[in-house]
């Protein structure tokens, strides 16, 4: 008897036989069903096209091999499409019973190492939303015989903007403190309008209550902060304990995935990736475990799994770039193209002339120091992205030249891939003009938005990536260059229109003319780039006035990234000043954003005379406050990432100082985690934070604290008073002078800490050390 | 033509470059008017004496080459490593032998290199090194490739040689450890275009890629160089074995190569010492046709140079 | 993976330090000068990069020769202004 049964696709992942499907039904049940599903794995020889059997003679003898396995395979000969290499002669290998693909891949792998592989590393989740164009959410029509799926059909597709929202059912878990910092008392439960906290002490009415709650209250979703690295182990192993289980997983078949925590190197920066727990039926997201969660919170999650189709679980632990990789992924296996196990591809030889032609990123300009009026912010809209859809970048697509054309041919699999989701974004950002402020789907579509960028975003890095499958370097150079030369066009048009360039950064302008202050008055310069270049271009906003700061060590020389203004709304921006960094302690960045904020109340660049005595005022106060020992201790914590193994240290940075104390208290941190400190008096001069006593309040170096806070203040405070005191004028009414920086070697301490990172600070120095 | 380039024509080294014109050129020129007014002495005398030091020097290395070449392969590891400040427990340890052994090396080797200690042994190493890289990167022997293993500031002195060959036609090169600064190389061929369109790279960035890269380079009669190829191959997420099989199947094409031109294989130690890595290192050296342990002197501090 | 070559910014201070010796031998009130001519350069690496000369040292000269232009026209101007205003 074959039922049909509308709903929510909610998971999908491989059991021993075949997949497991869960649904969220449109009656409210939930549903468990099954299907049979086979993946293929592809082998070619060294030969590429291989007319008769007898000339692949290595895809021969892997024939025999495979007939002769115990795992029950269909086998093939067929041509598909490798990206760089064009058609080539695979053998394909099904397994009917795809649970068990992977174990008979490394045993091929194993007896045949020399032959090339393709779609042998792709996840079964991503295989099942390629072949039937489902995705985690999707709206689906399924029938099905008992608990058997005959078929699937999807009902929308990823890119809808207000897709019907499935009625998920979320528990949450938070236990009363951080683990990392001291040990928790109790956990707060809390689910549709019920809220109540357990203590943890007495474990048998704790797991009583939670058995009863997952049973009753049947959650969809456990979402928890420190779940992944504490809650969920603490819960499985008083479980053990007490000889008793919780129903975690709704698949009671199946076991509750751990994965260990592990370090690895990306772009030359240490990621730390904490261990990880997760459900079968169920989904266990961690607040504090998922990338980005601040930035788009569960919404943005939600949408990464739509849009990626990797299952909720993955989506929210995963980076963006493996996001691009699987979207990539699923657009290959529905077009038909292999996808190589490994990057083959190397770069085809150029001269040393092209390299040094080739081999350099966005356009970074040297800004015009100082405070401007009236300026506009112009950027180009998804850059690169844009860039890659609309002049077809992609590996296996031809480059004609440099001009700003789009190579001819059909789309190739880079700009398959990201047109809907780039397209997406577009509509969503354009919905946000037209919304009304306390429309409530602004919040969800900024989350949208956010996730979304955040994929664009690293789509290129992507695509210059080393590992990535379809990446190529000659593509990734040629992005780049049509991102110079769109640049350097929109330059040009703002100076063809008379308007001054204040500075411009890889994809975006500054701009300047007496007498254009409103939106309205750029749209002409707006139009004209676009003409120019056959990219969009949109008004970030007109600032009523910015400031573009130089370098700390010479204030002649200009600093690409370090800027703050106001615009006509009253909004602020900041980059790259101590507000904007991690590692900056919350006090000092407050005092900076404040600063900003009264400077902000001037109307205009005229009025700034008159806030300016305001914002010396604050800034008063605040060094009053700082001094007196009234500032919390929480807000002077520095937090800092551990860059390396203690013992690789020469000299400890005071993050490794910090870590030692920890360890000394038997608390663990790997090189890229983070660790929070104070700032003390005498040796070792650091205090970390997350160790049991309390820090003495009379040992913090307020000293030290004081130099930092003035040093973000004058950053704010220097350009405005120099210009409100007019022009080149070094009389400001300061409080302390301005100039700051000692050269090694002259008494006192050279304040050598990481908020003076500058490039020339090493030959400055030395120069200068020479000297004195 | 450069000093070190007319001192290898006066000794006899064949490079038809027309009459034979002693020209000084402006910088030479005023380097020794300088140390002529100096030294109170003609500028004749002073480029004699200096001409004259240089060719001891490089007849001291012709005897150091002829002691080099009579040196079984494991008393010549054993010297690379004593001169890279290895104790002899380090050096037993390294080439699994014992240290009686290492002992033993050492012994026969100072014996045929007429020295008495192993200070000498490192003393008269700091000064070969940089002289012989040169020669050994100016005129690569066709026939089989050579493997130069050192620290990282061997590169720019790779990068100028291959400046240096690019003059006289072109050159291939396949960089392991994106190490090809086309600056450094631009620097040493005074900016000319026409020398750096004779120079093509290749970066590869994983093993796989520099096996490909090798696979798909043509054996025709233009010298190649190989930047630091072991980089990609102390990736440690790919498997010792795999690693090792890819090694083997770059070595061949290596070889493949070297029956067109001659090549330079360039390498660098790992950050990590590993036993894949010493095992990746023999597999190398017992395929090169000379491999060199390149130990080079720290840079001088700022006394008067002459060249 | 890529950026093989170093920036504009380190290969403007390679160039800045290959001149360390040069400098060392002048007078101080010569060396701030220096100093001041390699500083105006530095306004205008995003040019020098974009130029990807072979030799970048001859467009940061130019660079340099920019800037003191510039400051030419400027000081022209204002003596002009003077002159016209003394008639």
């Amino acid at each position: 008897m074959t039922e049909t049964i509308y709903g929510w696709l909610f998971d999908v992942y491989p059991n021993e036989t075949n997949l497991t499907l869960w649904l969220i039904g449109e009656d409210g049940k939930r549903y468990r069903f099954v299907q049979d599903f086979a993946a293929a794995v592809y082998a070619a020889g060294p030969e590429r096209r291989a007319e008769r059997v007898d000339e692949a003679p290595r895809l021969r003898e892997l024939w025999k091999w495979l007939e002769a396995q115990e795992v029950p395979v269909r086998l093939s000969r067929t041509e598909r499409r490798d990206v760089f290499q064009g058609m080539v002669t695979v053998l394909s290998a099904e397994v009917l019973q795809s649970a068990r693909l992977d174990e008979l891949f490394r045993k091929m792998v194993a007896a045949f190492p020399d032959l090339t592989y393709y779609d042998a590393d792709i996840s079964l989740p991503l295989r099942y939303a390629a072949a039937f164009n489902v995705f985690p959410l999707a709206r689906c029509r399924l029938d099905v015989r008992g608990e058997t799926v005959i078929s699937i059909v999807p009902l929308d597709t990823p890119w809808e903007l207000d897709p019907a929202p499935a009625p998920l059912r979320l528990l949450s878990l938070e236990p009363d403190c951080d683990p990392a910092h001291g040990e928790p008392k109790a956990i707060t439960v809390a689910y549709e309008r019920v809220r109540y906290s357990l203590p943890l002490e007495k474990t048998t009415p704790l797991l009583a209550s939670l058995h009863h709650i997952l049973g009753r209250y049947d959650p969809d979703l456990i979402l928890t902060s420190w779940g992944d690295t504490w809650l969920m182990p603490f819960l499985m192993k008083i479980c053990k304990e007490s000889g008793t289980t919780l129903p975690l997983n709704r698949d009671e078949n199946q076991a509750v995935v751990e994965r260990k925590e592990h370090t690895y190197f990306s772009y030359g920066q240490i990621v730390y990736r904490g261990r990880q727990v997760q459900l079968r039926g169920r989904w266990h997201l961690d607040k504090h475990n998922a990338m980005l969660w601040n930035d788009y919170g569960l919404e943005g999650v939600l949408e990464m799994a739509r849009v990626t189709r990797q299952p909720v679980q993955d989506a929210a632990r995963l980076s963006p770039g493996t996001g691009i990789s699987s979207m990539q992924f699923v657009t290959a296996l529905q077009k038909g193209i292999l996808i190589p196990w490994h990057k083959h591809q190397a770069e085809t030889p150029k001269t040393a002339m092209d390299l040094l032609r080739a081999d350099m990123g966005g356009m970074v300009y040297q800004p015009t120091i100082g405070l401007h009026r009236d300026v506009a912010g112009i950027d180009f809209v998804s850059m690169y992205p844009g860039i890659m859809v609309r002049f077809n970048i992609s590996p296996e697509v031809p480059r004609a030249g440099t001009d700003l054309e789009p190579a001819p041919g059909e789309p190739g699999i880079v700009p398959m891939t990201l047109a809907p989701l780039l397209n997406k974004r577009l509509a969503l950002k354009s919905a946000l003009l037209t919304l009304h402020r306390w429309d409530c789907r602004r919040t969800t579509y900024q989350a949208l938005v956010s996730a979304e960028k955040w994929l664009l975003v690293t789509c290129f890095g992507y695509l210059g990536y080393k590992n990535a499958r379809f990446g190529r370097i000659e593509a990734h150079e040629a992005v780049t260059a049509y991102g110079r030369e769109a640049l350097l066009r929109a330059k040009e048009a703002a100076e063809d229109l008379d308007y001054e360039i204040l500075h411009m950064y890889v994809d975006g302008l500054w701009v300047h003319k007496d007498g254009c202050k409103t939106p309205a008055d750029f749209e002409a310069l707006l139009a004209d780039i676009t003409e120019r270049t056959g990219l969009p271009i949109s008004l970030d906003g007109v600032y009523r006035w910015v400031v573009f700061l130089p370098s700390r060590v010479n204030e002649r020389v200009p600093v690409p990234n370090r800027y703050f203004g106001v615009f006509q709304d009253g909004s602020i921006k900041v980059r790259g000043i101590e507000c904007r960094r991690r590692d900056t302690p919350p006090f000092i960045a407050k005092t900076q954003m404040t600063i900003m904020e009264i400077l902000a109340k001037a109307e205009d660049a005229e009025h700034l005379k008159e806030v300016y005595p305001k914002a010396l005022a604050f800034v008063h106060m605040e060094m009053e406050a700082l001094r007196a020992g009234r500032v919390p201790l929480e807000k002077l914590l520095v937090s800092q990432k551990l860059s390396r193994e203690l013992c690789e240290y020469s000299s400890p940075s005071p993050a490794a100082r910090a870590v030692r104390q920890l360890q000394e208290d038997g608390k663990v941190v790997r090189p890229g985690q983070r660790v929070r400190f104070l700032f003390t008096l005498g040796k070792p001069g650091v205090r970390a934070w997350d160790v049991p006593e309390p820090p003495d309040l009379r040992y913090v170096d307020v000293k030290r604290y004081q130099t930092l806070l003035k040093r973000a203040v004058e950053t704010v405070l220097a350009p405005i008073g120099q210009s409100v005191n007019g022009g080149k004028d070094k009389e400001c009414p300061y409080l302390f002078p301005v100039k700051n920086i000692k050269p090694l070697g002259e008494g006192g301490t050279q304040q050598l800490d990481v908020h003076n990172l500058s490039p020339d600070h090493s030959f400055r120095n030395a120069i200068q050390g020479g000297e004195h | 033509m450069s000093f070190i380039d007319r001192l290898f024509y006066l000794l006899g080294h064949s490079q038809d470059v027309g009459p034979r014109r002693y020209e000084l050129d402006e910088h030479l020129q005023t380097v020794l008017e300088d140390l002529a007014l100096q030294e109170q002495r003609p500028m004749e005398d002073v480029h004699a004496d200096l001409i004259s030091s240089a060719l001891a020097h490089r007849h001291r290395s012709n005897i150091l080459w002829d002691h080099w070449r009579s040196l079984s392969p494991r008393e010549q590891d054993v010297t690379a490593l004593t001169c890279q400040v290895c104790t002899n427990p380090q050096i037993a340890a390294r080439l699994h032998i014992s240290v009686e052994t290492v002992k033993m090396h050492m012994r026969n080797t100072l014996v045929k290199f007429q020295l008495y200690s192993k200070s000498e042994l490192r003393l008269i190493s700091h000064n070969w090194g940089l002289g012989t890289l040169m020669d050994t990167l100016i005129e690569p022997k066709t026939g089989g490739w050579i493997l130069l293993a050192g620290a990282c500031s061997m590169n720019s002195t790779m990068l100028t040689a291959i400046a240096h060959l690019g003059e006289r036609g072109a050159v291939r090169v396949l960089d392991g450890g994106n190490r090809f600064n086309a600056y450094t190389v631009a620097r040493a061929a005074h900016g000319r275009p026409d020398i750096l369109e004779r120079i093509t790279v290749s970066r590869a960035f994983t093993c796989y890629q520099m096996l490909s890269l090798l696979e798909s380079t043509p054996a025709i009669p233009a010298p190649f160089v190989v930047l630091d190829l072991l980089n990609t191959f102390y990736d440690e997420s790919v498997q010792a074995g795999e690693r090792k099989r890819l090694l083997q199947a770059c070595i061949s094409h290596l070889h493949r190569l070297g029956q067109a031109a001659g090549g330079v294989v360039s390498i660098r130690p790992p950050a990590v010492p590993s036993q894949a890595a010493l095992e990746m290192l023999d597999l190398l050296q017992s395929s090169a046709v000379d491999t060199f342990f390149v130990q080079m002197a720290a840079p001088a501090p700022e006394p008067m140079r002459l060249f | 993976m890529g950026r093989t070559l170093p920036s504009a910014t380190q290969v403007f201070l390679q160039e800045q330090d290959s001149f360390a010796r040069f400098r060392r031998a002048l007078r101080r009130s010569d060396q701030l000068a220096l100093d001041d001519l390699f500083t105006s350069a530095r306004q205008h690496l995003a040019a020098a990069q974009y130029a990807s000369h072979a030799l970048p040292f001859e467009v940061f000269l130019l660079s340099m020769l920019l800037e003191e232009h510039k400051e030419v026209m400027r000081l022209r101007q204002q003596v002009d202004e003077l002159i016209s205003r003394q008639k």
